[in-house]
């Protein structure tokens, strides 16, 4: 009995290891008992909290000791609240999940961030993580979206040179018909026009097209896939894939393009603050998201997994075989801080407000 | 037992320094026009307001000294007051309303509710305590108010307009049952009002005040019947006026000419031949006759209104209106007036 | 007498904290050029500067200023005659009129503007038919003349509201005059019962200009597709000027909106004591015979019911319809549509929930605690001859020049660097100290109103009788104002209920409520949840009035 009772342990041991190494996160057993020890975790994140509830469940049941709360947040509110919780002393986030990649880079940048070297990353690529205090999570691509039942087939341009010629060609189909994030009032829709302007050999001309068809400009996606859905808009243009995705699965009249001259990729970045109550937590909790099963989780609620081997629809993986090289994710790094500079961003600013005012 | 040496409001300066002095068991009225600061007077004395300058003093206590800077709230002086709209609390009943100065005092429940039944009875509202001022008549809640403020058997009672809230017929029966009251109970009491025929009604002495000031102050019969100045005569009955112009002084009388008539009268103030005076006469004392006499002057009807206890004639003597009594209607044939040389009062 | 003044000082002294500390803040950190809690902030007045040369900023204040003459110019005229059909014509129906014109002062502004967007948006549902019969919708909603329009349509009742108080309270014996004297009764309006009511007009003109500079939730919802600002989205929209938030330009817009509101404020108080004298006037009151309209009767009816038809029936009916169907807009048949899955989804959300627990929490027991600190301090100015009561007067005009979205603000400010206070920020308790603050002056007033009804005669004579001033106020002043306690219970319920504003930067876990969660989510496209929880806050609403007209709770202050 004493004999055969480790071998029935180690063998029992081994099948749940596997299991567990096969798809869950490879976290360092203290870090897991501290966190389990600290027994909460405080989220603060701009994702909606319907598509990540699958995520959560999910680390409720491998983590029942950690009691999650999660906060929707959006991504001003989000660096608002931890710069002046930090400041005050007052508690924080633990772990902070934001699309604005700016604000989280500055954060980062600003030495607000804790430095993790999670077991994951070997399964990422390189660019996703920065010093190992900023990771991002995500490899969302960026789309045009339509509406199916108003516009054909034929008229709905495959790339960003294509959207200018359509846009300029016929001005009166188009016009007020069409829409976009405000870079002006949105962090992430500044990002993505700074992007285009990188990007877009023809840029300029876009711009101008944007302005000849009087393009509405909304702060939120979902006010511009409401309206794209409604009919009131035909088109929309720097739209977010897994929104989209998220929204056609419940009307499919909503029509996702991936532009093929170039597709920007953006990221959900995450960060563990210094300030963290319960860093262990998050730190269980980071190692979790970026794991296989996490990722999986991630593909199936549309938000696009970055890690390398998960496969299916919404993944990394298969974005990266359909779109292959004209992807252009943004790197985690200082980059993404050149136009937090108050100067260069207005400057920016007044270019395009030129630009766009064009009849 | 209450001494008010001097009083004075300041905005408005609505009491000019007033004083008077009241005895245990008397009752003093404060008659005058609206604006003469009767009312004021009484709230300064029950302690709601607080004059600028002067004293009050209940017995040894003093209640307000304007040099000390001495002012005992309302609350801790323990007089009763009478409201003009009586201030019944209507959330609560009779005899809750009757109670609550008992109640304030401490006053155990069984004893209070004894107390505040004896009187009710003795003001006539017994079966009525269950009931809320709104369903008792203008009367009835008037004896509610008064039981109130007697329960706790105040020194001094105050009372605002105790009468002018109530039907002319039931003012008249109220007079007569408030005197009773007052005297059966022997309260000291300080009553306002504008009726001169009330505060000869209930009060032992009268104080009449005009803008602020007292113009006279007595008994009820020397305020009717001696007068000392216009104002007071006029004020305190119903009269005719005559004006003129002194002629002729001999002694206490005087004779005052106006166009075309002439006659003896009462010298009251202070007047040099050839000055300016006014003649009053109270209205009773106005006698009509049918031919001519001793200070009569020739008058012609211009109309009789029955009042139903007696006429009130209309008469012009030259340019003057003069009114006057009688218990017949207008005979014919003509009529003169005589004006009694002793009840026409010159000022 | 001292002693009971003590009580009365004390609640002067915490009435001005609670008032003045959000108000100190936001000056502070207007004269900073960094947030204030950041130790490299230093006085500067660069925020004055970059706003002050801010072109969109100059944009913001000329749409506010056409915006806020624009609907004084429409509310104005239209309450006034309203008031004058209703309280003195025989206007058909005018019993259940009355409350019935009272309700957009109860919803809520972003719940309206969410309906006219359905409803008359480019793609709503009475822009689509009115398109299939006529060809071509002639309106636009995202204009600044919408928005003009829509805010003074619905700040009609408040004019209404001073017009027919004022009206009721002067009796019609005036007007009885010139009606036997032969004049019609248009002539009558024009000129007999215009002048009398002029100062109720006035008082109620610079109240709706007041109102026009704070408008949030309408600029809100339909400025944004034309870029339209408005000086309170201005603000709201600054945190992502320069990609950081920067709190010290939100704070200078916070002072440029105070400075313009407060002699505004003080405006309206002055003509307030002008015309609440005039209304104390009281006519014979009584039951004369409205005047006659003839064959006018019916073309006002119709009139009437129009503006509600298009202020109230349009966007709510906007609202339901989204809130039931999974998608709207052209080329979308109804029947097909038609769920409730909006709801069970609420559910999912914790927040919502929370949210929506939170709001029927801070209505109910926030509103009754709110009315009982207002009681507080108005038994505390009441029959009160001192310095202290004169200072209470002007800290309470303090908060109404401070609109809900800079007062939610600056209370955030305070409870995060309050240190002791700290605890109480991510729980409903700092909300309904924001709300109780901005809401102070209302419910100040609903509260003197009903100790105004209590004769001083009654409090003396207890006075008289020997009762403290304690047990006056205990047994006296307290029972005979009950009923106009519960109504100003239940009309703090439902501005309450309706706020959205204040709670928009104070909004977290914990703090969330249905109002600045509509303008959250509305900010992240979320209309499916946003129009569920419309429906509900109408509902929510609904409920509060119907109890309160079953009660016969005046609405009107």
């Amino acid at each position: 009995m004493p004999r055969r009772y480790p071998l029935f342990l180690a063998l029992m041991l081994t099948v749940t290891q596997s299991v567990t190494a096969d798809s869950g996160p490879g976290t360092a057993k203290d870090v897991v008992s501290a966190a389990e020890q600290e027994g909460k975790l405080v989220v603060y994140s701009t994702t909606d909290i319907a598509l990540v509830v699958p995520l959560l469940k999910d680390f409720a049941a491998l983590y029942p000791k950690v009691a999650l709360e999660y906060n929707d947040l959006n991504s001003t509110e989000l660096y608002n609240r931890v710069i002046s919780e930090v400041a005050a002393g007052a508690g924080s986030g633990d772990f902070l999940w934001s699309s604005a990649m700016d604000l989280q880079m500055k954060l980062a940048n600003d030495a607000y961030a804790l430095a993790y070297a999670s077991p994951e990353l070997p399964h990422l690529p390189q660019w996703a993580s920065w010093r190992n205090e900023a990771y991002a999570t995500t490899f969302e691509p960026i789309a045009f979206v339509y509406n199916k039942r108003l516009v054909k087939p034929e008229e709905v341009p495959q790339s960003h040179t294509e959207l200018a010629k359509t846009l300029a060609g016929n001005t009166d189909r188009w016009r007020g018909k069409v829409t976009a994030y405000d870079p002006e009032r949105s962090g992430v829709g500044f990002l993505l026009i700074t992007q285009d302007a990188r990007l877009d050999p023809n840029f300029a001309e876009t711009e101008r097209s944007y302005g000849r068809v009087g393009v509405k400009l909304y702060t939120s996606i979902g006010a511009m896939l409401e309206r794209i859905q409604s009919g009131e808009h035909l088109l929309g243009f720097n739209i977010f894939g897994s929104y989209a995705t998220a929204r056609q699965r419940k009307d499919p009249s909503l029509g996702i393009v991936y532009p093929k001259d170039y597709t920007l990729v953006m990221a959900r970045l995450a960060l563990i603050p210094k300030a963290a109550k319960h860093p262990n937590a998050a730190k269980v909790f980071l190692d979790y998201i970026l794991s296989k099963r996490g990722q999986e989780l991630i593909a199936e609620a549309a938000l696009f997994s970055i890690r390398d081997d998960v496969e299916g629809e919404h993944t990394a993986a298969s974005l990266n075989r359909e779109l292959g090289g004209t992807l252009k994710p943004l790197p985690v790094g200082p980059s993404l801080l050149v136009y937090l500079d108050h100067a260069k961003r207005l400057e920016f600013l007044k270019q395009w407000q030129q630009a766009i005012g064009t009849k | 037992m209450v001494s008010n040496v001097h009083k004075r409001l300041g905005d408005n300066d609505v009491l000019k320094g007033v004083s008077f002095q009241l005895s245990k068991g008397e009752v003093v009225a404060l008659l005058g026009p609206s604006g003469s600061g009767k009312t004021t007077l009484l709230r300064a004395i029950a302690g709601l307001d607080h004059p600028d300058q002067g004293s009050i003093r209940l017995g040894d206590h003093l209640l307000f000294d304007g040099a000390t800077g001495t002012a005992v709230p309302a609350e801790q002086r323990g007089l009763g007051l009478v409201f003009q709209s009586y201030a019944l609390w209507p959330h609560r009943t009779v005899l809750e309303n009757v109670e609550y100065p008992l109640r304030v005092r401490k006053v155990p429940a069984a004893e209070r509710r004894e107390r505040a039944l004896t009187v009710l009875r003795d003001i006539g509202l017994t079966g009525m305590t269950a009931r809320y001022p709104h369903q008792l008549s203008g009367g009835q809640q008037q004896r509610v108010a008064l039981a109130r403020a007697i329960v706790y058997q105040p020194p001094l009672l105050l009372l605002d307009e105790p009468l002018s809230n109530l039907d002319a017929k039931l003012r008249e029966e109220a007079r007569v049952w408030l005197r009773e009251l007052i005297e059966r109970l022997q309260i000291s009491a300080v009553c306002v009002t504008h009726d001169q025929v009330e505060a000869l009604a209930l009060a032992d002495r009268v104080l009449l005040l005009d803008k602020g000031k007292v113009e006279q102050e007595g008994a009820p019969e020397e305020m009717y019947e001696r007068p000392r100045t216009l104002f007071a005569a006029e004020f305190m009955g119903s009269n005719n006026r005559l004006s003129g112009k002194v002629m002729e002084k001999r002694g206490a009388m005087a004779r005052i000419a106006g166009t075309g008539w002439a006659l003896w009268g009462q010298l009251r103030a202070d007047r040099q031949l050839g000055e300016e005076a006014t003649a009053v006469i109270r209205l009773e004392r106005t006698l009509i006759q049918h031919t001519a006499g001793d200070n009569c002057l020739p008058a012609t009807l211009e109309t009789a209104v029955y009042l139903g206890d007696r006429w009130d004639h209309l008469y012009r003597v030259g340019e003057l209106r003069v009114r006057a009594w009688a218990e017949t209607p207008p005979a014919q044939g003509p009529h003169y007036l005589r004006f009694p040389p002793e009840s026409l009062w010159i000022f | 007498m001292r002693q009971s003044s003590w009580g009365r000082v004390a609640v002067v002294l915490t009435t001005g904290l609670a008032i003045l500390s959000p108000l100190g803040i936001i000056l502070y950190q207007s004269f900073l050029d960094g947030p204030f809690f950041q130790g490299s902030a230093r006085p500067s007045l660069s925020a004055f500067r970059f706003v002050f040369a801010d072109a969109d900023f100059y944009r913001a204040f000329g749409s506010t200023l056409i915006v806020a003459v624009g609907m004084t110019a429409l509310a104005v005229p239209l309450g006034g005659l309203l008031a004058f059909l209703v309280v003195r014509t025989d206007l058909p129906g005018r019993r259940w009129l009355e409350p019935a014109l009272l309700i957009p002062i109860f919803l809520s502004p972003v719940v309206i503007a969410f309906g006219y967007v359905v409803a008359l948006g480019p793609v709503g549902f009475v822009t689509l038919l009115f398109r299939e019969a006529v060809g071509k919708a002639p309106w636009n909603l995202y204009s600044l003349a919408s928005v003009t329009v829509i805010a003074g349509l619905t700040h009609i009742p408040h004019v209404y509201l001073y017009t027919s108080s004022t009206l009721r309270a002067i009796g019609s014996d005036l007007e009885e005059a010139a009606a036997v004297s032969g004049a019609g009764t248009a002539r009558i309006a024009w000129t007999v019962s215009l002048p009398m009511v002029r100062p109720a007009l006035l008082f109620s003109g610079v109240l709706v200009f007041f109102l026009g500079f704070e408008l949030f939730g309408l600029p809100l919802i339909l400025g944004d597709p034309e870029g339209l600002l408005v000086l309170s989205t201005y603000l709201y929209k600054l945190t992502n000027r320069l990609g950081v938030p920067s709190y010290q330009l939100m704070a200078v817009v916070a002072v440029v909106i105070m400075a313009i509101a407060f002699p505004l404020v003080w405006l309206q108080r002055r003509l307030l004591g002008a015309s609440g004298r005039f209304v104390s006037v009281r006519g014979k009151g009584l039951k004369s015979a409205p005047l006659r309209m003839g064959r006018w009767r019916w073309a006002a009816l119709l009139l009437v019911l129009a503006w509600l038809v298009a202020t109230v029936v349009t966007p709510l009916a906007g609202v339901f319809l989204r809130a039931f169907v999974t998608n709207w807009g052209e080329g979308v048949r109804l029947r097909e549509v038609l769920t409730l899955e909006h709801f069970t989804e609420l559910f999912d959300y914790p927040n919502l929930v929370r949210g929506i627990v939170n709001t029927m929490v801070i209505g109910v027991v926030g509103g009754a605690i709110a009315v009982a600190c207002y009681a507080a301090i108005a038994l505390a100015q009441h029959r009160w001859q001192s310095r202290w009561a004169k200072v209470l007067d002007y800290l309470v005009m303090v908060p109404r020049g401070m609109p809900g979205l800079v007062a939610g603000l600056a209370f955030f400010w305070v409870f995060l660097f309050v240190k002791p206070l700290a605890p109480l920020r991510a729980t409903p308790i700092s909300l309904w100290i924001a709300y109780s603050v901005v809401w102070l002056a209302y419910g100040m007033r609903l509260i003197s109103s009903a100790l105004l009804q209590v004769g001083p005669e009654l409090e003396e004579a207890a006075l008289t009788m020997g009762a403290s001033r304690g047990q006056v106020t205990r047994d006296v002043t307290l029972p005979l104002i009950r009923f106009g306690l519960l109504g100003s219970w239940l009309l703090v319920f439902l501005i309450f209920v309706r706020e959205y504003s204040t709670g928009v930067y104070l909004l977290g876990p914990g703090t969330e409520v249905i109002g600045s969660l509509i303008v959250s989510l509305w900010g992240t496209g979320a209309i499916d949840i946003v129009s569920a929880l419309s429906v509900i806050n109408v509902v929510l609403v609904g409920l509060g009035l119907a109890v309160a007209l079953r009660l016969g709770v005046r609405l009107h202050e």
